[in-house]
């Protein structure tokens, strides 16, 4: 049994070592470069994709210094988040891919969805200060462009 | 019975690191099991309520200026946009795009993704290096929460924005008057005073992140702001509530320098703006 205590102790202490040092932060840019130093300018040493966790071990001014796969380097602040990214989350009708599942998403994006076209609505009466048009913001919400097109037509423009 | 006691404590405390470690690296385990505790559904709320918010801003920044009638040219704007925004951190967000038929020179952003450019921007700009720049500053607004820090706007109970739940669920007369203050609060914001000084040069250095690792010229939003400094009467309402151009040209440059980004050569790509954007 002595021998389970012994060999289990260094493996804890090992375990604990790391969690207790680095965080872990999530990739929510499609594409985040890891950098040899907190520059944009500096050499790219991988590459991370959207979701994927980072180990942070600093950060300063900006920028996160994390260890992702066998390498360590930076990444901008800018291009990371604490959580994993969410799915998108929308108060209109039938477009809602929020984090939730079940009746309760159901119910919450028909009740916002609602209260976002009814008050809406009242925008006309309450406002004296501003006009209001909510035709042409449905009109802006009509253009349906998914993110793998749009991205589709950056490359095409950036040449990637 | 003490060696045994201590290996199943050993063994238990081991048990429960190996588990945490593993949830934490594993990202798809971990939203699955975030979504289910109460934090995540008022996050939610925070963003339904920051949608909400902006789409009624949305529709006083139209309310003020005409929708620009060319769907060839909101569709290139809208493919765009939404390409760049996937460079930013905000994966929540449904971004949204339309220029407005206005000659002054500027550009808004409203929370929830609702952005807007003017037809004299457009009329001002060489390239679509340019183009998104603008459209990155304006993203930048959105992804930093500019507005939404300024009003402190949520959709849980414990926002200031007395009652703004109560707004998403449907809400009173009184409650509505108060957001709708405090909309137009927003809205005086972006026509009249204008946001924080910071939070404009904040957005000038995340708009060149965003361009650069999306692989345009990262010197592009500098050369649209040394270009348009001299059109003094277009672009009187941008002056009125953002640094002067001086201020922004030598913050960008600092930006560009701190990255090592100035004589990075990358795309600017001419030809497709000038087929999309035929504007006099």
């Amino acid at each position: 049994m002595k021998i389970i205590t012994r060999c289990t102790l260094p493996m804890l202490l090992l375990l604990v070592a790391p969690s207790v040092q680095a965080a872990i932060i999530y990739v929510q840019s499609v594409r985040a470069p890891i950098l040899a130093s907190p520059s944009f300018g500096s050499s790219r040493l991988v590459e991370a994709v959207k979701g994927e966790a980072l180990k942070e071990l600093e950060s300063k001014a900006g920028w996160h210094k994390v260890s992702y796969k066998d390498k360590t380097g930076w990444v901008s602040r800018f291009l990371v988040g604490a959580k994993p990214p969410a799915g998108r989350v929308s108060v209109l009708e039938g477009s809602s891919e929020n984090l939730q599942s079940g009746a309760r998403r159901r119910a919450s994006a028909f009740t916002t969805a609602a209260a976002a076209r009814g008050f809406a609505e009242d925008r006309t009466r309450v406002s004296d200060k501003y006009k209001v048009n909510f035709n042409k913001v449905e009109r802006m919400e009509a253009i349906k462009i998914s993110d793998e097109v749009a991205m589709s037509f950056i490359r095409e423009g950036v040449g990637k | 019975m003490n060696g045994n006691f201590m290996t199943r404590i050993l063994l238990g405390a081991l048990f429960i690191i190996q588990c945490s470690s593993f949830n934490a690296v594993a990202a798809d385990d971990y939203r699955k099991r975030i979504s289910q505790t109460g934090e995540m559904f008022s996050e939610e709320e925070d963003i339904k309520a920051e949608v909400v918010f902006g789409r009624v801003l949305a529709a006083r920044i139209l309310g003020r200026f005409p929708y620009y009638e060319d769907d060839r040219l909101n569709e290139y704007i809208n493919k765009l946009g939404k390409g760049l925004a996937q460079f930013a951190n905000r994966p929540e967000i449904e971004f949204r795009f339309a220029v407005l038929d206005t000659s002054a020179i500027n550009a808004f952003a409203a929370p929830g993704g609702y952005i807007f450019i003017t037809r004299g921007a457009l009329a001002k700009m060489g390239d679509e290096a340019e183009l998104a720049a603008v459209l990155s500053h304006e993203i930048a607004h959105v992804t930093e929460r500019h507005i939404v820090k300024e009003l402190n706007i949520k959709g849980t109970d414990n926002s200031p924005v007395s009652g703004f739940a109560m707004v998403l669920g449907g809400g009173s007369g009184a409650v509505r008057a108060v957001f709708s203050q405090m909309v137009d609060k927003a809205a005086e914001i972006l026509f009249e005073k204008g946001l924080k000084q910071q939070d404009e040069f904040d957005s000038d250095r995340v708009a060149t992140i965003i361009i650069s690792t999306a692989g345009y010229d990262p010197t592009a939003l500098k050369r649209y702001l040394k270009k348009i400094s001299g059109a003094e009467a277009e672009t009187k309402s941008l002056t009125d509530t953002h640094p002067s151009f001086f201020d922004r040209i030598k913050s960008a440059d600092q930006v560009l320098a701190d990255n090592q980004l100035a004589s990075v050569k990358q795309a600017i790509v001419k030809e497709r703006f000038k087929d999309n954007v035929k504007i006099n």
